[in-house]
């Protein structure tokens, strides 16, 4: 049976994790769930040392509760696939 | 025909799986989807999230479900969050009627949730059950 061996290109991994095409990606779908989630959500962006990371946080005290009782921001991750 | 394919009603089944598999963990708690008014001193509320029919098949679905599990205090609650979280992972193993499911996946483990509302602990967890959806007939 034949085998085969991959070998990770690491540099290449953290240079594709980092890429502008990546961090439009995340934008997108980070948007994307902020808008399904309400008003009082917000995106934020950074670019660690490994990748490109998007996050959608609760902004005012209104969007905390929508979350933490009726789950608004849960219930929009599906928007971001 | 079209054949029209239907997902399970996996908030009902998880109420009424959970319900009796709680009991017999000695937990007789109320399951439901909405919060009781009035409150009981512990309950789990079901809360279906989201979720997609896996790509290429028309049958095999999953539903993402926000699992919480309330109590008067903290250990109580961590504890019933606890053998929620278990009795769910366990499902595929088990008989579970109406219902054929496939694998439980832990999208987010229970974490201290405290409820703004009121002074009850509650502990929560998502996550993701993927289940078969089955054929719906046409009444008339």
């Amino acid at each position: 049976m034949a085998s085969l061996q991959v070998e990770m290109n690491d540099e290449g991994v953290r240079a594709l994790l980092k890429s502008a095409e990546v961090q439009a990606d995340l934008k997108r779908r980070a948007d994307a769930i902020s808008s399904a989630a309400g008003d009082g959500f917000e995106v934020e962006e950074n670019l660690t040392k490994e990748r490109a990371r998007a996050v959608v946080i609760t902004r005012t005290d209104d969007a905390k509760r929508a979350e933490a009782t009726g789950r608004a921001l849960t219930k929009a991750l599906d928007a971001g696939r | 025909m079209t054949e029209v394919i239907q997902s399970a009603d996996i908030e009902q089944a998880l109420c009424d799986w959970l319900s009796t598999k709680l009991a017999a963990y000695g937990r007789s708690v109320h399951v439901g989807t909405l919060i009781p008014n009035p409150r009981p001193g512990e309950f789990v509320r079901v809360l279906l999230v989201g979720g997609q029919r896996q790509r290429g098949s028309r049958v095999i679905d999953t539903q993402t479900v926000a699992l919480e599990a309330w109590a008067a205090a903290e250990g109580a609650a961590c504890s019933l969050a606890l053998l929620l979280e278990a009795l769910s992972l366990s499902m595929p193993d088990q008989d579970v009627t109406g219902l054929t499911v496939y694998r439980v996946d832990e999208f987010a483990g229970p974490a201290n949730l405290p409820d703004p509302e009121s002074t009850q602990s509650r502990y929560t967890m998502t996550l993701s059950f993927t289940t078969r959806a089955s054929a719906v007939e046409e009444e008339s």
